[in-house]
């Protein structure tokens, strides 16, 4: 984001070429200064009145994660800040690569906002902000129409303005050196009852000084003093300027001191202003002493500030001086961007070749791909430079090496622009240094002129192609040439006219082509003729199709078919049959469903024809051919395709109807023992229902019955069995048997292993015991076995280091082993348990030991942080260089860099960080800044934190606005709204651009503290319904002033009845499309239907033109959808997706239900079609279409055709199979018994016959659900499979663990399947269903329970227990983890999700 | 959307360079065995081709040995080739 948001430095005090002459002095100003200055900006942020409310942080990061999560609710206003976050984004981006925004862009998004409707404080603060420099393609005095086009029409869409838009528009002026009335403006913003604030008055001094006119900017200081004003930098550096314009340089220069004297050392900004003066003047030895001075003052420049100076001297004319200070140029980070701005401005202003000459100082770029320039290049040709001038650079371009092809680019630049004449002359420049031109380089020449309709430019084209001795072939005569005449005579006519002369060929395919969609007839005339020459069936294979679509003559198309079949004139390279059959293929893909059925006949007639000329196909092609059909319901024309196939191909054609009905199930009973003993008594083997036994026993915790059973029946004992009751016996911490079994187990099968989460658990159960050796030995046979860790076993292997602290040789000792083995890949959390062991037992050396060691022999350095902290705290330094010397060498300088610098700002030890911050190629690293900005939130540093975020400013790609939201968020927590306040500020100087989240944020903040919120903020929906306020007395209708606006608060305060009354009265009133879509939408949220057209009507009456925008749209198909008007809404998104708009995944959700109500597979399939068209496919589950389909038919009572559907679906390989659960569910609720059984007796043959279990999940799942235990039960016996499907169990959990009561669910599903997840997962969601639940005991037993039995917690669950027990008032028993929730529940998602992917390894 | 029938030896180019049209994709892939077939789309509205295109070989090995290449130029641009994506 940083880009966007940092050029606010980028903007100091322009360059002037206006002189005033000096005859103003200044002596009163000076005295001003002398005791207006109450601090220097870092004095002014550093004060400790930080108040500290201890409030209950871990409550209010929930709160906020909360805040955050409610940001999905739907609604115009959260999909607007979406909307904000793309083009803030797409823009911020844009800064960053390129330095600048295109004019494109920016109007696009100015358009996008405006029809959008209602536009947002931070999107006008977005659109004002990039009126400025942010443009340098584009001329001064059009930025600033553009900056009052964008003002003036927002004001018209009823924006509200606050002070930081106007202090963004002063910025602008500044930038775009417009001359204006300071007094003005600020007789304007009182007008609209806006207060300045120190921003506004800093720009207002600045804007006087740009002019020169002191006595202006000494009356604006007299007000900052007189309101007790900080006078910061900004002014100092604006006064540089303004004495300097006035004449008077020796003034100038003597701000300098009269700065230092008043407490404040100047910095970067005012050296600049200083040097720009003497620039203005072409005065190099002042320059250079002042240079000289800025490096003495360690106040080192940048590249941005020299580039400022070189512009300078461009637009003064002090040209000679500009090498010298190209020469200083030191290629920092963050240069490119600045110089692309720098250049690209020049080169508006007419200065192309200084911009060229810092281009020429770019350094060299090392892997070879040059292209160096290219912006340059660009520019160069859109602003319509002299083509010769473009071929030098060009040529010193690629002499310098800093670009490979320059020519050719500039040739792309002229052909992008559709600049014809350059574009010619430029390829025939290529053409002299022997450069192929390439037909296909004439095209967007072509394209431009068909789109204009443009003959004489067609022709000038061609010409210059002639010229350039290339022949325009078939394609692009019939593609680029022809469409622009009137048929072909005409061409052939007008280009012998202009001296061209086409090839016989290409016109003769344009003929092919045009009668292959005219005269079928004429055209097998044409071909079969042998004289005919030989022409590439794809030269005119999409013509001859739409001719045989819209053909009814088969027997012509016949004998088409069969002469391209046979005759070798038609098909390049490769074989006719072939060739053909591929045609057959794309003719029918070509036909839509509607149309297939409706030339059902004619096609079979045609199939039938082509079989009795013996025109064969291939299988292949066959079985797409089929598959075309059956999508489109025609499976009665698939006979006669399969009659077409070679019978030398053997077919299996259709589905192999054998084994669909499977025989039913024998119930199995539960009842064990009886059946091992008649197994037992027929002597036949029973262990499988042994160990069924087993895990029954296990899943009721009856480790001595499962023992007891196991004593009966050893000999039947499977190494399957044994391991379930290892693991009960871990449960039960009952070590001794456990080793006992896994002996027995290894004497029966040797090779068997214990899977990864049992072994792991027992390793565990044996450390807990004291039985180290043990545990080793079994970790040696798990390498041994290549048993599988996943990152949920090496996870509860950090935790069960976590519980070793107290013997760190034991740690280690494992720590080596589990590492040497390669069990776990040594990672940074896997090696930090032994450091906080070492750090906890207060022995700093020992832990920096033991971090280095990690570091040499695994590549880690674990808790750098709390190591080098621990070390400055106690003040070893040799200690410290030594870490440090280790770190530097390790992971580089750099790196190093940003741990002293967090370990600086930790300790408080602020001036050293800030040196830290001045290292030369130093940016931002978002990751480790919100790391450590987490941190400070977290322990609640706010000095700390606004240090680190006023240091950064100055980082390139530092993202200012993420840095302030770490300010806000602490100030929540605190509830400090001055700091909050103070902040905003500060945004505004450095020109950030909130998002809206950060000033969501802000707002509550001053809300919460009864402070008014100085901008305007659109209120979310889900608020307003708390907040609605009851209708108002004064608001009735005939005595208010109707105006936009008070519509527009009507809707935003969902007062829909009060703005629909109001629009009735107010005929004579003018009102713009935007209010009477409001108005509708707000009608139609609350169902009023009727209302809502009647408006439309009222519009469509007063603005002929009205249309209903897309929210509009998208609110009337739901609400048709919901009043089971499916044909309608089916309508109004047809029209919707012509108008190019995309409608919502609600309402294509919405409209689909309603279509399955009305049982209309057809328009199901038309939606579907619909919504293949768009360009980016919706977030749209892809089963919402067949679910739906498979309703519709069920509701036509068709089941065979829904089960059918279905089958296809999920025994389709190629097929996603995505969840049913929602056709279970609406079957169930309907009561079709019927449907029901037809629906889970296939589910039941799916997963039994073809191990697709998750249509078998989702009817268990809502088994469970609906609390019919028994059932499930039943079903799960039923279906050997489904215990299987895990990921299906696990998302019910997930689900089911958010609603409140509903955790009984959970324990069920638990119940019947145990242990289809590790303990820890399950438990963890336990935990989160007891915490949604306020359910402190039952999570405080869990928890025991977990500790009880070795079970690790993970963070997420450990933090939610721990705010569960604060919101009771408890004190928590174990330490809470320090990091965010978000930041738990993302690694706990990194993990599941690794785990998941080595499973499907 | 149906797939068309099994077009086993295709791959697909990426980040082709505007300079380069079918004529010389055919050149430069010619060199791996015989091109079926090549499709580049070119874009109605710009008159510019999309940057990506599909070239059939006629046998499997041919298309190995063009995949096994690392790394393909075209007009001094590095060209891109995906295969496999069961798209």
């Amino acid at each position: 984001m940083a880009a966007l948001l940092r050029t606010a430095r980028l903007l100091l005090s322009h360059s002037h070429l206006l002189h005033i002459p000096g005859t103003r002095r200044s002596v009163p100003l000076l005295g001003r200064v002398y005791s207006g200055a109450v601090g220097g900006r870092r004095t002014e942020i550093c004060s400790r009145e930080i108040s500290r409310i201890s409030g209950s942080l871990s409550r209010n990061v929930g709160q906020h994660a909360a805040a955050l999560e409610n940001r999905d609710e739907t609604g115009v206003w959260s999909s607007q800040a979406q909307h904000f976050d793309w083009a803030l984004n797409k823009m911020d981006s844009s800064v960053k690569r390129t330095g600048r925004i295109t004019k494109d862009l920016l109007l696009r998004i100015f358009n996008d906002i405006c029809r959008t409707g209602h536009p947002s404080g931070n999107q006008i603060l977005l659109l004002l902000r990039s009126c400025g420099s942010l443009l340098p393609e584009v001329p001064v005095e059009e930025r600033n129409k553009l900056a009052h086009r964008v003002w003036d029409k927002l004001q018209e869409l009823g924006a509200r303005f606050d002070v930081s838009h106007y202090n963004a528009l002063l910025k602008v002026y500044l930038q775009n050196d417009f001359r204006f009335s300071p007094t003005d403006f600020l007789a304007k913003m009182e007008e609209a009852n806006i207060q300045p604030n120190r921003v506004t008055y800093q720009r207002l001094i600045a804007a006087y000084c740009q002019t020169g006119d002191i006595e202006g900017a000494s009356t604006i200081l007299g007000f900052v003093k007189s309101k007790n004003l900080p006078i910061t930098e900004a002014v100092f550096s604006s006064l540089v300027t303004g004495h300097a314009r006035a004449g008077d340089i020796d003034s100038a220069a003597n701000i300098l001191s009269v700065m230092r004297e008043s407490g404040i050392e100047p910095g970067p900004d005012t050296y600049v202003s200083l040097l720009n003066a003497y620039a203005e003047r072409g005065d190099l030895d002042s320059m250079n002493k002042t240079l000289e001075a800025a490096e003495s003052a360690d106040c080192s420049l940048m590249d941005q500030n020299i580039l400022q100076v070189i512009s300078t001297l461009a637009k003064a004319g002090h040209h000679q001086h500009i090498p010298a200070m190209i020469e200083l140029l030191r290629h920092d980070v963050g240069f490119v961007p600045d110089a692309m701005n720098t250049t690209l401005n020049l080169i508006t202003e007419g200065h192309e070749d200084i911009a060229f000459s810092i281009i020429k100082s770019f350094p060299l770029n090392e892997d070879g791909d040059s292209n160096t320039g290219n912006f340059f290049l660009k520019h160069c040709i859109n602003m319509d430079k002299p083509l010769e001038k473009v071929v030098l650079y060009c040529k010193e371009l690629e002499e310098l090496k800093l670009h490979s092809a320059p020519l050719t680019f500039a040739l792309l630049c002229a052909l992008e622009a559709n600049k014809t004449a350059m574009a010619l002359e430029l390829m025939e420049k290529l053409k002299e240094r022997n450069f192929p031109i390439r037909l296909h380089y004439f095209w967007p020449l072509l394209t431009q002129q068909l789109k204009e309709n443009n003959v004489a430019g067609v022709i000038e084209v061609v010409k210059g192609m002639e010229k350039l001795g290339v022949t325009p072939d078939q394609d692009t005569v019939y593609t680029y040439i022809l469409p622009v005449f009137s048929d072909i005579e005409a061409a052939q006519q007008a280009l012998k006219n202009a001296g061209i002369s086409v090839e016989s060929e290409s016109l003769l395919v344009s003929e092919v082509r045009t009668l292959a969609m005219s005269d079928l007839a004429k055209l097998y005339t044409l071909l079969s003729d042998p004289s005919h020459p030989s022409l590439n069936i794809m030269a005119f294979r999409g013509s001859l199709i739409k001719g045989f679509k819209e053909s009814s003559d088969v027997e012509t198309m016949v004998k088409i078919f069969e002469l391209m079949f046979t005759d070798e004139r038609f098909c390049e390279n490769s074989n006719p049959a072939e060739s053909t059959s591929y045609l057959l293929y794309s003719l029918i893909s070509n036909m839509s469903a509607n149309q297939l059925q409706e030339q059902e006949t004619k096609l079979r007639d045609f199939f039938n024809q082509l079989k009795a000329k013996n025109i064969t196909i291939s299988r292949n092609i066959c079985k797409g051919i089929q598959k075309l059909l059956e999508s489109s319901h025609i499976h009665e024309l698939s006979k006669d395709v399969v009659a077409l196939v070679d019978p030398s191909e053997k077919i299996f054609h259709g589905v192999e109807s054998s084994d669909f009905h499977s025989q039913d199930l024998e119930s199995k009973t539960l009842e064990f023992e009886k059946k091992i003993n008649e197994l037992k008594a027929e002597n036949k083997p029973y262990s499988h229902v042994l160990r069924q036994a087993i895990w029954f026993l296990s899943s009721k915790k009856d480790l001595q019955n499962a023992l007891e059973l196991k004593l009966q029946h050893q000999k039947e004992m499977t190494p399957a069995a044994y391991s379930i009751l290892i693991s009960m016996c871990c449960h039960h911490n009952n070590v001794e048997e456990a080793l006992d079994l896994k002996r027995e187990l290894s004497c029966m099968d040797s090779s068997y292993a214990l899977d990864a989460s049992k072994s792991i658990t027992l390793v565990k159960t044996l450390i807990q015991n004291g039985k180290i050796e043990e545990a080793v030995d079994l970790l040696k046979e798990m390498k041994a076995k290549n048993v599988e860790l996943t990152n949920i076993h090496i996870d509860s292997l950090f935790h069960m280091f976590n519980l070793m602290k107290d013997d760190i040789p034991t740690l280690r000792r494992l720590q080596e082993t589990i590492f040497s083995l390669g069990l776990a890949k040594p990672s940074t959390n896997l090696c930090s348990p032994l450091i906080s062991a070492y750090l906890s037992s207060n022995d700093v050396a020992g832990a920096l030991d033991a971090a280095m060691e990690c570091q040499t022999l695994y590549h880690k350095f674990p808790l750098t942080h709390s190591i080098l902290v621990a070390l400055v705290e106690k003040g070893d330094t040799d200690l410290l260089q030594k870490a440090l010397d280790f770190i530097s060498r390790e992971y580089g300088e750099m790196a190093m860099m940003y741990d002293l610098l967090f370990v600086f700002l930790q300790t408080g030890r602020y001036n050293e960080a800030r040196k830290i911050i001045k290292t030369p190629g130093l940016k931002a690293k978002p990751g480790r800044f919100h790391w450590f900005a987490e941190k400070c939130i977290f322990n609640n540093e706010m000095e700390v934190l606004e240090q680190f975020v006023e240091m950064t400013g100055t980082l390139f790609d530092s993202d200012r606005d993420e840095m302030y939201s770490y300010i806000f968020r602490l100030c929540k927590e605190t509830n400090n709204w001055k700091k909050a306040e103070a902040a905003w500020t500060k945004m505004q100087e450095e020109n950030v651009i909130p998002r809206e989240r950060t000033l969501r944020l802000l707002a509550n903040i001053l809300k919460s503290n009864g402070q008014e919120v100085p901008f305007d903020l659109q209120e979310l929906w889900h608020e307003e319904v708390s907040t609605a306020q009851p209708v108002n007395s004064s608001s009735d209708p005939s005595t208010a002033e109707v105006s936009e606006q008070y519509l527009l608060s009507l809707c935003d305060k969902s007062k829909d009845r009060e703005a629909f009354e109001m629009l009735k009265v107010a005929k004579g009133v003018p009102l713009s499309s935007l209010v009477y879509n409001k108005v509708i939408c707000c009608l139609l949220s609350k169902g009023s239907l009727e209302d809502a057209l009647a408006v439309r009507k009222m519009a469509l009456s007063r603005i002929p033109q009205f249309k209903l925008n897309r929210s509009a749209i998208n609110l009337l198909i739901i609400t048709h959808s919901l009043r089971g008007c499916g044909t309608e809404a089916l309508d109004c998104m047809k029209s919707m997706v012509q108008a190019n708009f995309k409608p919502s995944t609600l309402a294509i959700n919405r409209l689909a239900q309603a279509l399955s109500k009305a049982g209309s597979v057809a328009e199901i399939e038309e939606l579907e079609a619909l919504v293949k068209t768009f360009d980016k496919p919706p977030n749209l589950s892809s089963m919402v279409f067949v679910n739906n389909k498979t309703l519709a038919h069920i509701n036509n009572g068709d089941l065979d055709s829904a089960v059918q559907l279905l089958e296809d679906i999920y025994t389709n390989p190629n097929c996603s199979h995505g969840s049913m659960a929602y056709v279970f569910g609406k079957v169930m609720e309907s009561g079709n018994d019927e449907a029901l059984d037809r629906l889970s007796n296939m589910a039941e043959r799916l997963i039994n016959h073809f191990a697709c279990g998750i249509p078998a999940a989702d009817l268990f799942l809502l088994l469970v659900n609906m609390n019919k235990i028994e059932e499930a039960k039943a079903m799960l016996d039923r279906c050997t499979g489904l215990a299987e499907e895990r990921r299906s169990f696990l998302s019910f959990v997930a689900n089911k663990a958010q609603i409140p009561g509903e955790i009984k669910k959970i324990k069920n599903l638990m119940n019947l399947v145990p242990d289809f997840e590790s303990k820890e997962l399950l438990n963890s969601y336990l935990i989160k269903a007891y915490t949604v639940d306020k359910n402190l005991p039952m999570a405080k037993a869990l928890y025991e329970q977990m500790m009880k039995e070795g079970v690790a917690v993970n963070e997420l669950a450990l933090k939610r227990l721990a705010l569960l027990y604060k919101e009771a008032g408890e004190d928590v028993p174990f330490i809470e983890p320090p990091e965010s929730f978000q930041y738990y529940a993302k690694k706990l998602k990194e993990q599941v999700r690794g785990s998941q992917e080595t499973e499907a390894e | 959307m149906a797939t068309a029938p099994a077009r086993k030896f295709e791959v697909l180019v990426n980040r082709i360079p505007w300079t380069a049209a079918v004529k010389e994709l055919r050149t430069y892939f010619g060199q791996f065995g015989k091109i079926k077939h090549c499709y580049l789309p070119f874009d109605r509205n710009t008159g510019f081709h999309k940057g990506h295109s599909w070239i059939v070989f006629s046998k499997e090995s041919e298309l190995q040995s063009a995949l096994e290449k690392r790394s393909h130029i075209l007009d001094g641009t590095k060209v891109k080739l995906l295969f496999g994506a069961q798209t």
